[in-house]
């Protein structure tokens, strides 16, 4: 346990300290010296300089947000993984194995297309995402009974991803080309830059508080139904309870990610993946490590697109360049787990 | 102590097809019931009944005379603990985790284990001999081991009664002996233990309590000596066996040998030139 523990730690303070640089990245200079000037004339009052109050602007009103959505979206999406991979009792699987990111983005581009605000745009990813996963349940109630079951989910998720993403291609096919298809492409491409500042951070602590404590205090449970659903009811779980709990927490914490910033794949299934070789599969010290891990992973890649050119780069594309090789790499090393 | 479970008049199957009909036995504390019969007969399925994977079509099952359909999931595993055939999960966790796993039925939902589920888990490893398997990865470690972590998982439960699915499958001859000893110990203990099993010879050695499905919804239910003879054992397999009686120093052994049909070619040694 004790090794478990300070990986937790760690995690916990690199998180921390990489936030702390994280304010001082961005084409506004400001030294850490000054940030902590600003920081303290919040927190203990006193007067600021000119200089300062412009600092503080951008330090509370956009980079602070900024970071702390960056990092609760990452532990949402390492989270959301993380159950899918024990509810599916598979590694391989994503957040968005039920459709959630397909349909979001699906319903972000109707929105853009009639030209909806960026809150009604958010809006309607949003139920999309949770339509989507209800379609997948329902059509798993009416086929699959029984043993089945999660086979015929899965199955019915990926239909289901199939579908929406027609539908999107067909919005942009019937897209303006010159203001409306950018826009829908660059939305699906999946950024912070445009979350919403405070009001996303707020949205998104809700939904993690909602989402992500049942998860927490469920997670011993996840252990159990790794290993199926019989054993786990002879363990004394109630099996499809539970799975609905899961998959409504999961896909709520998808859900209002994606909704937010775009989809922004691979990090749920690489971070609860990493976490594992690092603490083991039991969820008990997983879930949080991938909760702690996606989060910097996010924040990390967030930086990186932040800094490396003037407009910044969609961190969507990012995610996926450093996902599939380090998931081959994970592949190639842990073959066994999976045999 | 001296619970038991009444199995009564039940019928089983899937959707629409009948497969075990009609099925009655008792289970009771300290003895050891052993389920023998052909592939296809519908051991699997009734052992998914008693387990409540699978609803009854009709009759009834009773624990200490209470219906198993009122019992919830939490309750009826303090009470009855499944032990699975020796499998491979996903994720490879550690033994001590896997029979902690055990402990869950006594949780309240959101709890994770503490210190006394520890010491239980403990408890059960040192009962089965298996304390040094505690801290190894369950996915690595030999068959046999694996049969005993999910007895130790079991006991964890703190159960009355053991169902057990063919726990001697896939062991080899030395590992087969021991879990069969290990079961008999159990019972000794005043567990109550049912088990699948596809060798009659272990109902004489256990001297369980046996219960042959035959073909046809027929079943017979007894002691071994009185039920598996070569007469039933014939009709239910369809072979010809001897159930032979031997003796070695004072102990008497009763073994079952099938006998296979002559070939043609002559006998059934090689010849040497």
């Amino acid at each position: 346990m004790k090794k478990e523990r300070l990986v937790l730690i760690g995690l916990a303070a690199a998180l921390l300290i990489t936030a702390f640089v994280s304010l001082t990245i961005g084409r506004y200079a400001m030294s850490p010296g000054q940030i902590t000037a600003v920081v303290g004339a919040r927190l203990f009052g006193g007067e600021m300089r000119p200089a300062d109050t412009e600092a503080d602007l951008v330090l509370f009103i956009i980079r602070l947000p900024r970071i702390l959505l960056t990092i609760m979206v990452g532990a949402a999406l390492s989270a959301s993984g993380a159950a899918f991979q024990g509810l599916f009792k598979n590694p391989m699987v994503s957040p968005d194995i039920l459709g959630v990111s397909s349909a979001a983005g699906a319903g972000a581009a109707v929105a853009l297309l009639i030209g909806l605000s960026s809150v009604g745009v958010n809006f309607a990813a949003f139920c999309f995402g949770v339509l989507a996963v209800l379609l997948v349940l329902t059509l798993a109630q009416i086929i699959g009974r029984g043993d089945g079951a999660l086979l015929i989910m899965v199955l019915s998720g990926i239909v289901v991803s199939s579908l929406f993403r027609a539908f999107t291609s067909l919005m942009k096919y019937l897209a303006d080309a010159d203001n409306k298809l950018p826009e829908i492409t660059f939305w699906l491409m999946g950024s912070f830059a445009k979350s919403g500042g405070a009001r996303g951070a707020v949205i998104m602590l809700s939904v993690l508080v909602l989402g992500g404590t049942p998860l927490l205090a469920l997670r011993w449970r996840l252990n159990v139904l790794g290993f199926g659903e019989e054993e786990a009811q002879a363990m004394g779980v109630n099996v499809k309870q539970l799975r609905l709990v899961i998959i409504a927490c999961a896909t709520l914490l998808t859900a209002a990610s994606v909704c937010l910033c775009g989809s922004i794949e691979w990090v749920g299934l690489i971070m609860p993946h990493i976490m594992r070789l690092l603490t083991g599969p039991d969820y008990r010290v997983l879930l949080p490590a991938a909760m702690l891990g996606g989060g910097l992973f996010m924040l990390i890649v967030d930086n990186f697109c932040r800094a490396v050119i003037p407009g910044e780069l969609p961190v969507g594309i990012v995610t996926s360049i450093i996902g599939a090789p380090l998931f081959i790499y994970m592949l190639c090393k842990r073959r066994r787990e999976w045999a | 102590m001296g619970m038991k479970i009444d199995i009564q008049n039940v019928r089983c199957g899937y959707k629409g097809k009948v497969v075990v009909d009609g099925f009655s036995a008792v289970l009771s504390s300290g003895g050891v019931l052993c389920l023998l019969g052909p592939n296809g007969v519908g051991k699997t399925t009734l052992f998914k009944c008693l387990l409540g994977f699978l609803p009854l079509m009709a009759g009834g099952v009773f624990v200490d005379g209470r219906d198993m359909k009122q019992f919830k999931a939490a309750e009826y595993a303090k009470v009855v603990g499944y032990v699975p055939q020796a499998h491979a999960p996903p994720f490879s966790f550690r033994v001590f985790d896997v029979v902690l796993m055990g402990r869950t039925a006594h949780l309240e939902i959101f709890a994770q284990p503490g210190p006394e589920d520890e010491r239980i888990v403990w408890e059960c490893l040192e009962k089965l001999e298996i304390k040094h398997l505690a801290a190894q990865v369950y996915t690595e470690i030999s068959g046999g081991e694996r049969q005993m972590v999910l007895i130790a998982r079991a006991l964890a439960q703190g159960p009355a009664f053991l169902l057990m699915d063919e726990p001697t499958s896939n062991l080899d001859f030395g590992n087969q002996a021991r879990v069969l000893h290990t079961i008999c110990t159990l019972a000794g203990t005043g567990l109550g233990i049912l088990m699948t099993t596809h060798q009659p010879d272990q109902v004489f050695q256990c001297d369980a309590d046996v219960s042959l499905l035959m073909p046809g919804y027929e079943h017979l239910s007894g002691s071994a000596d009185d039920i598996l003879t070569e007469e039933t054992l014939r009709r239910a397999y369809g072979i010809d066996v001897a159930v032979l009686k031997a003796r070695r120093r004072e102990q008497v052994l009763r073994l079952c040998q099938p006998i296979l049909p002559e070939t043609r070619g002559g006998g059934r040694k090689s010849q040497v030139i």
